[in-house]
């Protein structure tokens, strides 16, 4: 097994050049250079030549792809934002707290309501409680997240004055004691979450439902009846097992969601995370975040996918010893 | 074929669809007749007004009327989304079958190509992209094109490496027959279920990705609209001015299910087993 480990993570390497190559190449395939932005026709030609040094354009781009590769593979240095001059990384990483926030109650939200629901209705199927509840979920794989966000917020926010609409926190969060805070802050999550999760929830719902229908309906969990096991064994702890697995492989399917949908989410509930920043920098037409941003992301998805295919590896013997699987 | 709509009606799930993008394909056609209002004119002197015999679904902000932008919006969304997806369904075909084929390195480069590009969280990379350029609607159909031609080509190119070997193509090959006739009039007549399958859930993914854009502010520009710029316009009271943002997220979740459906009931009817 550990043999397969390292060939997966020796396998990561080329892939992440790539990556990382595409998103250079993508800022300089586009026309004119963004870095021109700073030059005018009324500075002196030796500003503009110090301008063009400052930001390497002065070089050729294989120079410039050279310098990128080294800047990022050894120093993670992405660059300077052109709005306020800071780190991007730095710009990045601190806006990260409230992305990770959401997206992680999203997931835990997202696999708790879709395995449940999956799995009562694989037992229920074809009734009209599958049914509905299929129904309900097409709708929500269907329902574009931001639309969701404004009913939330039209409805609980702005009607019935419920819950928050935005930020992470009140105003006078400071001036609450510790059990205020934590519910002034989970307050201000529910919604987010709900509308981030809802779609992740109804998406996993559908992988759930089929891979238990397809396992309960298999040989081993015949064989399991035939001997008298208990329904309940059966279904926790046998075909549960094997229809989870799949989950597993879905992580690569489920983070870029996950990333995509936070932008949107980060939008319209006025959060200050990585989504946000993105779209403030393409507004101000800040490359250098643009950049980091996508390659940052782009690193977060490869880590992501060698986790469960690892983890694969760890849970699913087929692939383990390599005699088939995925 | 059995996508005809006389065999549909046995499915639900395809049945259920055709009746959802039916009735979005009649407004969307039909509109234009109903009603006098131009989607850009702007009449201040009737902003934000709620629906009336004048207005059906009442004005904007700048006094347009939101029915035609509905209409107008809409056609635009469909068009974005059906030409990308063409686009992609063509890119990724192409890939998919060459690479399946020819097997090899060739194959190994480009499946690595395809994996990173799936890695990409498609929403950040079409921000950088719209980033750069000035955004019309061509760069956006490029753009939704060419990050989501993957998924049809790994489609492809497990179907084509299921029926490279079958006799019938071992015999097109005996008989001295070039690779783009094989591939083209032997293997892909016999694939062609799995493409229509993927190209139309592909329409589904590309709609929210363009919709979601354009609520941002970064796909289809104003005085244009697209469904996703109507509903940005109603988001300061979305239940007060309702209008702004309920027919328009409600047109987009009834075309995006109609689509689904449609993908998951063709799915159904061409392999009964795989179906999710």
């Amino acid at each position: 097994m550990l043999h397969g480990i390292i060939r997966r993570l020796l396998s990561a390497i080329p892939t992440l050049l790539i990556g990382i190559t595409l998103c250079f190449l993508i800022i300089h395939l586009a026309p004119g250079n963004p870095a021109t932005r700073f030059l005018n026709p009324s500075q002196s030609a030796q500003t503009q030549e110090i301008i063009r040094e400052r930001f390497g354009i002065n070089q050729s781009v294989p120079v410039q792809y050279g310098h990128w590769l080294e800047r990022v593979l050894f120093h993670f240095d992405f660059g300077y934002s052109f709005y306020n001059g800071k780190s991007c990384v730095v710009v990045l990483i601190s806006a990260l707290k409230p992305t990770l926030i959401l997206s992680f109650w999203a997931l835990i939200f997202a696999l708790f309501v879709g395995v449940s629901l999956g799995i009562v209705t694989a037992t229920k199927a074809d009734t009209r409680f599958d049914r509905i509840i299929n129904s309900i979920m097409m709708v929500f794989i269907s329902t574009p997240a931001f639309w969701l966000g404004l009913m939330f917020i039209g409805l609980f926010t702005i009607r019935l004055g419920w819950l928050p609409g935005s930020h992470l926190h009140s105003l006078y969060y400071d001036q609450l004691n510790s059990f205020g805070q934590l519910l002034d802050s989970v307050k201000h999550l529910i919604l987010p979450v709900l509308t981030l999760g809802l779609p992740l929830a109804a998406t996993l719902f559908k992988y759930i439902r089929t891979g238990m229908i397809d396992a309960l309906q298999s040989d081993y969990i015949l064989a399991a009846r035939a001997r008298g096991i208990r329904q309940s064994t059966i279904l926790w702890k046998y075909s549960l097992k094997n229809s989870l697995l799949p989950v597993v492989s879905l992580l690569g399917v489920i983070i870029p969601a996950l990333l995509s949908g936070a932008v949107i989410v980060e939008v319209v509930f006025a959060l200050p995370g990585v989504g946000r920043a993105m779209v403030t920098a393409v507004f101000g037409r800040d490359y250098p975040i643009l950049m980091a941003g996508a390659t940052l992301a782009f690193i977060t998805v490869i880590f992501f996918n060698m986790i469960a295919d690892i983890l694969n590896m760890v849970l699913d013997p087929r692939i383990r010893n390599g005699s088939g699987g995925l | 074929m059995k996508i005809l709509p006389s065999n549909a009606l046995k499915n639900r799930s395809l049945s259920s669809g055709y009746a959802a993008i039916g009735l979005v394909f009649l407004f969307l056609l039909l509109g234009p007749l109903l009603t006098p209002n131009n989607h850009t004119s702007q009449d201040l002197s009737v902003s934000l007004q709620a629906p009336s015999a004048s207005h059906w679904v009442g004005t904007d902000y700048y006094g347009r009327d939101v029915f035609a932008r509905l209409v107008y919006g809409g056609r635009i969304t469909w068009l974005v989304a059906i030409a990308a997806t063409l686009i992609a369904v063509c890119i990724g075909t192409i890939i998919g079958l060459f690479s399946a084929y020819r097997g090899g390195w060739i194959d190994l480069v480009v499946m690595r190509l395809v994996d990173v590009m799936l890695a990409f969280p498609k929403l950040f990379v079409v921000l950088l992209i719209v980033g750069l350029g000035a955004s019309s609607i061509n760069l956006l159909i490029w753009v939704l094109a060419l990050f989501s031609w993957m998924e049809i080509a790994r489609i492809i190119r497990s179907e084509v490496m299921s029926q490279k070997n079958r006799t019938y193509i071992k015999s097109a090959r005996a008989l001295g027959f070039g690779t783009p006739r094989i591939l083209f009039k032997h293997v892909l007549p016999n694939i062609l279920g799995p493409i229509i399958v993927s190209s139309v859930l592909l329409i589904s993914t590309i709609i929210l990705v363009e919709s979601g854009l354009s609520f941002l502010g970064l796909g289809i520009q104003a005085p244009n609209a697209s469904w996703g710029s109507i509903l940005n316009d109603g988001k300061i009271d979305p239940l007060g001015t309702w209008w702004l943002s309920v027919p328009a997220g409600l047109l987009i979740l009834t075309t995006v299910t109609g689509f689904n459906l449609i993908g998951d009931g063709l799915q159904q009817l061409f392999d009964p087993k795989k179906s999710l």
